[in-house]
């Protein structure tokens, strides 16, 4: 319910934005008042706040520069959001300052939801983006969890389902909307086995309807039954650090006569699912989940080529330092020359030539020609054989 | 590491703690591997099943008095025997399944019988792998905060999210529970609903019946074995089946340099103590564990194959000699469970301790498997070296 920029012009398409976190859940485990009788397992949260304010402050960011969002042929038009935290979590806006967001109570979010479709029904070429960062549940659909989730003994009344939402949204627009849920996947079993934890969709799906929206984009931050992760100590989640890594000049195609890079769903949700795999190896491995309908519309229009993020690296590492890494593509050359560690470095996408040499002339000569360097990220450990 | 467990007599696939054999491999691997400094994955464990061995009778017990039903059914499901089986062990241990009444009283226990409940569902390794980790958490929580604040409005349906959320130790926030906390809510709800079966007879009439029919079947394994285990020539197939395991283990232990260390359970400790002295005295075992065992007991008897009236000359005095390829051997027993031996008496070098199943009578001998607080205390004795 807190409107952080409104500049839609009357018959012009324009993006439209809704964003909730929800990090404070008072009535779960290690909140402020009475104990949901069945908390699930779930507590306080530290990242979602702090994520939903980068997605935001991105959003919000002056377009144009390649630090946030961007698309001329449907501008920014409006950011709406509620975040419920701890401390109070404040925005900065160009029009408006620092603005305060309120509470995501399960109203609230309804409230702000309902104005949003509103908006997002007042062009047929309006873009729509829904963001969310909090607990979630799945049992056959995922539900997710506002602050006052627990306040009563219906404690699914304060949670909305949003495998439905987006079913329903399909029927009530005709732009294209893009869904990115950071939370939880997983099924607890006692959910699963409890008659009438069923939330609602924020809006009913009329299935008299004919799908009406041109196109829809839903990136989940994990997959079925799986959890998903933030860094501990408050930091942006995995999932949405991913998420603006890859809007930040990390993912796009380029389109056809003109000089611009779309970044649609598709590219989008790939460059999430390999950021957010390269970041991850170990246990508590998070590999996201997508679905793509109908034809693709840009979420962004760049003027930019994308960057890959590239990592090249030799093994054994003990001979890193006796030679000298680099990539070639024409006359453009980087290079990394006897240093002992991974030669880091951004570069437009290409085909390139990739390759170790020993200056000195000692060691055998690491060549690989025509390396496909693809967004958001290329990893390659070359080998120099005994 | 190879470790290789021995049961003991009166099991067959179908049994209490073969069906948990996966939950027992689960806390071995998470609780008793540490201790030994290894890592919990490469922890083989060897079980080598001979119940088929085992007595047979040409009747099906037909001249049991009760013999109408030799085993009471919960349910024929896995959910339903798990029940089953907390039913017993609420009503075996003289608990209610009144968690949070016993946390407040007695915080340590009722993590013991929550995991214990939750362990008896564990359906794989990975499973009980993960509530070993849990327990191990839980139990270092409960020695900082004996009595902590949250269990004055605990709940039992928020119980073991409380506990869960307390004792974990994470260095990533989720935004989700993990799969842990749902086999602990399921203990919780296994106790609870099984108080009322422990309470009302149900489980009492199973062990009554259990209890007829595993003493018939202990005595008639245990003949079995003595009129059936052959020679060290030509072993009969109880001794073959454990021989194969310990030797497949011993060459493990040599290949890894790694010990090898032996549970034996009841009077898979006999058969384990014939082979050390007869069938195989070359098998070098690092640590054997003898666990509610009668190894002293045959041995007072010069049943085994070694056994000699002579040997020692003077009893009670002196003591038959631990086997020579034996290091070290920790003989463990409930008083509670009246088919438990020491045997410090009879062997010398051997160290008995006692461990409190909290089971009552004939329950106690197949306790020991069952509660988390058992793994604890032998990987702690195993680590004192």
């Amino acid at each position: 319910m807190t409107l952080l920029l409104n500049t839609a012009a009357a018959g012009q398409p324009g993006t439209h934005v809704l964003a909730i976190g929800v990090g404070k859940y008072p009535h779960l485990l290690d909140g402020d008042k009475k104990l949901a009788k069945d908390p699930i397992g779930l507590g306080q949260l530290d990242s979602p706040p702090v994520s939903l304010k980068a997605f935001l402050d991105w959003m919000l960011a002056p377009a144009g520069d390649g630090t946030g969002f961007s698309n001329p042929a449907v501008p920014l038009a409006s950011v709406e959001a509620v975040c419920s935290s701890k401390a109070p979590v404040t925005i900065d806006t160009p029009a408006l300052g620092q603005v305060a967001l309120e509470p995501a109570t399960r109203d609230n979010i309804q409230v702000a939801f309902e104005a949003w479709l509103d908006r997002m029904k007042s062009h047929a070429d309006n873009l729509g983006v829904f963001y969310f960062c909090g607990h979630g549940v799945m049992v056959a659909d995922q539900h997710l969890l506002a602050e006052d989730f627990g306040r009563t003994a219906q404690p699914w009344a304060h949670a909305f389902n949003i495998s439905l939402t987006i079913r329903a949204v399909e029927r009530e627009v005709s732009g294209a909307v893009f869904f990115f849920i950071d939370s939880c996947r997983n099924v607890p079993r006692g959910l699963a086995l409890t008659l009438g934890a069923d939330p609602q969709a924020l809006i009913g799906a009329d299935l008299k309807k004919n799908v009406s929206c041109q196109h829809v984009t839903a990136v989940y931050a994990t997959g079925e039954g799986q959890l998903a992760f933030a860094p501990i100590g408050g930091h942006v989640s995995r999932f949405t650090s991913a998420l603006l890594r890859a809007v930040s000049g990390y993912c796009g195609i380029k389109s056809p006569g003109e000089p611009t890079w779309n970044v649609d769903g598709d590219s989008v949700a790939a460059a999430i699912r390999t950021l957010l795999q390269y970041n991850e190896p170990g246990k508590d491995r998070q590999v996201s989940d997508q679905s793509i309908q109908g034809p693709l519309v840009p979420l962004l229009r760049i003027g930019a080529p994308p960057k890959v993020m590239v990592r090249l690296d030799l093994a054994p590492k003990e001979r890193r330092s006796l030679y000298e890494l680099y990539l070639a593509k024409g006359a453009n050359r980087v290079a990394q020359t006897l240093v002992d560690q991974e030669f880091k470095v951004d570069l437009p996408r290409g085909v390139y030539e990739v390759g170790a040499l020993d200056p000195h002339g000692a060691l055998p000569l690491i060549r690989h020609e025509d390396e496909d360097l693809v967004p958001p990220i290329y990893m390659l450990t070359l080998k120099s054989q005994p | 590491m190879p470790i290789v467990f021995v049961h003991g007599v009166n099991n067959r696939d179908g049994d209490a703690y073969r069906e948990n054999e996966q939950a027992r491999d689960g806390f071995l691997k998470e609780i008793v591997a540490p201790a030994l400094g290894m890592k919990p994955g490469k922890l083989q464990v060897l079980s080598p099943y001979w119940g088929q061995h085992g007595v047979q009778f040409a009747w099906g017990m037909a001249v049991l008095p009760n013999q109408s039903a030799e085993f009471e059914a919960f349910g024929k499901d896995a959910e339903a025997e798990a029940r089953g089986r907390v039913a017993g062990l609420l009503a075996e241990s003289h608990a209610d399944g009144k968690i949070v009444d016993m946390a407040r009283k007695d915080f340590r226990t009722a993590i013991d019988l929550l995991y214990a409940s939750a362990m008896a569902g564990a359906e794989t390794e990975e499973e009980a792998r993960d509530l070993a980790k849990s327990y191990e958490l839980a139990v270092s929580y409960a020695e900082t905060s004996p009595q902590p604040d949250w269990l004055a409005d605990a709940e039992p349906g928020n119980f073991a999210d409380r506990l869960n959320h307390a004792a974990r130790a994470s260095d990533v926030e989720s935004f989700g529970a993990g799969g842990i906390l749902d086999s602990l809510k399921e203990g919780v709800s296994r106790l609870l609903n099984a108080a009322p079966d422990a309470t009302a007879g149900v489980a009492g009439r199973l062990l009554r019946k259990k209890l007829n029919a595993t003493i018939t079947r202990f005595a008639g394994d245990a003949f079995v074995y003595l009129g059936n285990r052959g020679t060290s020539d030509n072993p009969g197939p109880i001794v073959g089946t454990v021989l194969a395991d310990l030797r497949k283990a011993s060459a493990i232990s040599k290949a890894e340099g790694e010990p090898l260390v032996v549970i034996a359970h009841s009077f898979g400790g006999e058969i384990v103590y014939d082979i050390l002295t007869y069938f195989d005295p070359g098998i070098a075992i690092d640590c054997l564990i003898t666990v509610g065992s009668q190894v002293g007991l045959f041995e007072e008897m010069k049943l085994y194959k070694v056994s000699s009236p002579a040997l020692p000359p003077n009893p009670p005095v002196g003591r038959v000699v631990r086997p020579a390829s034996l290091k070290r051997w920790l003989n463990v027993f409930d008083t509670n469970d009246v088919l438990s031996y020491q045997l410090e008496p009879v062997v010398e070098g051997v160290s008995d301790f006692h461990y409190d199943t909290g089971y009552s009578s004939f329950a106690a001998h197949g306790g020991y498997f069952m509660r988390p607080s058992f793994y604890k205390r032998m990987a702690k004795r195993l680590a004192q070296g």
